[in-house]
């Protein structure tokens, strides 16, 4: 029999921490579906991804049962389509709307791979499906797009990020009636992994199999109730310790249902990704455990600090418990997803600088950041290239997620409703940074030796 | 024959007469054998973990659940497969 205090442990992980598993994501390679005519293109992908993840709602739900625990959202991630848009020509935005019409027969949460790899320049289709965005995002519902801009072996492809400044604005005005929700479901990449779960960033890479079942795990919630019966002045090698420990049973759990819900869809298991990744929920947020650490609130001095450990400790623990991690792996610190940042960002204790620290030493970047509806294209670029310069100096990926609240200014707020949260709109510097952002070109990949 | 599988259940409220009861018979009618129990009663709280073999089960896991939920109500009942506590609590 199993130890009784082990049992209400699971149990109540579960029932009062908000443990769940947050996505299981089903990566389907969609090479085999180009074609040099786009609408025969588009229905071979749409039947690629009903046969293949047909069953992906079911079996999660099944498990779910079975096991009793959550699986919150059911994905899909695909080939980045400006591949296929490459080879077919044509409007982009028609396999955006296949895919769209694909993961509502289906019936998944989200679906990503309407994605571009540019960090070092741009090939056929790459230009196309970029300037397609905006209307690829404002027209679908379910469809997730990203842009890679940079990495560390080829640098930052400025000309792309200066693109995506004005795609990123013009995606938020063609939402705008809908709280620009477009820009929600925008992310670009310096450093991008091609078998990351987590949408809106995921898409399945080209070194992948044909089709792979990653799952994501969860669980600030859990973390956070076990460091609050800690006492306060155990050291934070302790708290370390307990973390690691925390996230070692949760990725178990990935693992297992991962595993098994890879079998049961014919497929291989791809990866499980450890990362703590918050919602709007209260007892969920990845905020509150670097409070239940000991800052008054996220965003004072020391966060970084506090971050760093605990992104530390949930990889080391998670590394432990599964035998194939990946994908971005570490918490996520999106701040609309969170209460806790959405509580420090009104009260202004968390600013888009300190924000920027933490993404030198957590999983991702600068997430889910509603900024002023006046903020000019430059200004969003230039935020880009500093968080892909971020990502490319550290060997990390980086991302960036912001929201143009168009017609609203500071103080005022956005609500995406369910897991994308809501937020206040968060000030930035209004210098110009336009003449930089104007020269185009290349920042050159950086050197990797005299690392100081 | 298969390998044995089990289910975990947790039953934890109020303490009534008949909990234990009203369990295995829900447990029994559909074909799930009681493997081991052990119960705890603290003042008027009523915690129960069982291990049920559930090889020869009658519907699945989920119907069971909704089953003892319906027949002991106000109470807080969690089934689960055992290999979700193999795997966060054995290595």
């Amino acid at each position: 029999m199993y130890d009784v205090k082990d049992i209400m442990e699971t149990v109540s992980m579960i029932r009062d921490n908000n443990l769940d598993i947050r996505t299981t994501t089903m990566g389907i390679s969609l090479i085999d579906c180009a074609d040099t005519d786009i609408d025969k293109s588009c229905t071979k992908v749409y039947d690629k991804i009903c046969r293949l993840a047909g069953d992906l709602v079911s079996v999660g739900e099944d498990i779910s049962a079975k096991y009793g625990i959550p699986i919150v959202n059911k994905r899909v991630s695909v080939t980045p389509v400006s591949m296929l848009a490459g080879v077919s020509g044509g409007d982009p935005v028609k396999y955006a709307k296949a895919l769209d019409r694909a993961a509502n027969t289906i019936g998944i949460n989200f679906i990503g791979g309407y994605s571009a790899l540019v960090h070092k320049g741009f090939s056929a289709g790459d230009m196309e499906l970029i300037e397609s965005i905006p209307r690829a995002l404002a027209e679908t519902e379910l469809v997730c797009s990203s842009v890679n801009i940079g990495s560390t072996r080829a640098g930052i492809n400025m000309d792309a990020v200066r693109k995506m400044g004005s795609i990123i604005r013009e995606t938020a005005e063609l939402t705008k009636e809908n709280q620009c929700m477009g820009a929600a479901k925008l992310v670009v990449f310096c450093n991008a992994v091609e078998d990351n779960p987590f949408m809106a960033g995921a898409f399945h890479g080209t070194g992948e199999a044909d089709h792979v079942l990653s799952v994501g795990v969860s669980g600030p919630g859990v973390v956070r109730s076990v460091l609050a019966g800690m006492p306060k002045d155990a050291p934070l090698d302790e708290v370390s310790e307990v973390i690691k420990k925390t996230a070692f049973k949760i990725t178990r759990v990935g693992q297992l249902v991962g595993s098994e819900a890879a079998a049961r869809l014919n497929t291989q298991f791809g990866i499980v990704d450890l990362s703590l990744a918050p919602t709007p929920a209260i007892g969920d947020s990845v905020a509150h455990i670097l409070e239940e650490i000991g800052l008054e609130q996220c965003g004072a001095h020391g966060t970084t600090a506090a971050l760093a450990m605990l992104n530390d400790a949930v990889k080391k623990g998670g590394v432990m418990a599964s035998s194939s991690v990946g994908g971005l792996s570490g918490a996520f610190i999106p701040v609309s997803e969170d209460a806790g940042m959405i509580d420090a960002a009104r009260e202004g204790t968390l600013s888009i600088e300190k924000l920027e620290a933490m993404t030198a030493v957590c999983s991702v970047g600068l997430d889910m950041i509603v900024v002023p509806g006046d903020t000019t294209a430059d200004v969003i670029a230039a935020i880009i290239a500093d968080e892909a310069a971020i990502g490319m100096v550290n060997s990390k990926t980086t991302a960036v997620r912001l929201i143009p609240a168009i017609g609203l200014a500071e103080g005022e707020e956005l609500n995406f409703g369910g897991l994308l949260g809501y937020g206040p709109v968060m000030p930035l510097r209004t210098k110009s940074p336009s003449v930089m952002i104007a020269r185009g070109g290349r920042i050159p990949a950086p050197l990797q030796s005299l690392k100081n | 024959m298969d390998k044995q599988e089990n289910a975990v259940l947790t039953v934890v409220g109020i303490n009534d007469v008949g909990i234990l009861a009203k369990t295995a018979l829900c447990v029994a009618e559909a074909k799930g054998n009681v493997v081991q129990v052990s119960q705890i009663v603290m003042d008027k709280f009523f915690t129960m973990n069982m291990l049920i073999d559930i090889t020869e089960l009658e519907g699945s896991l989920k119907e069971l659940e909704d089953a003892l939920k319906e027949s002991l109500p106000g109470i807080e009942v969690h089934l689960m497969h055992e290999n979700i506590f193999n795997s966060m609590h054995r290595i």
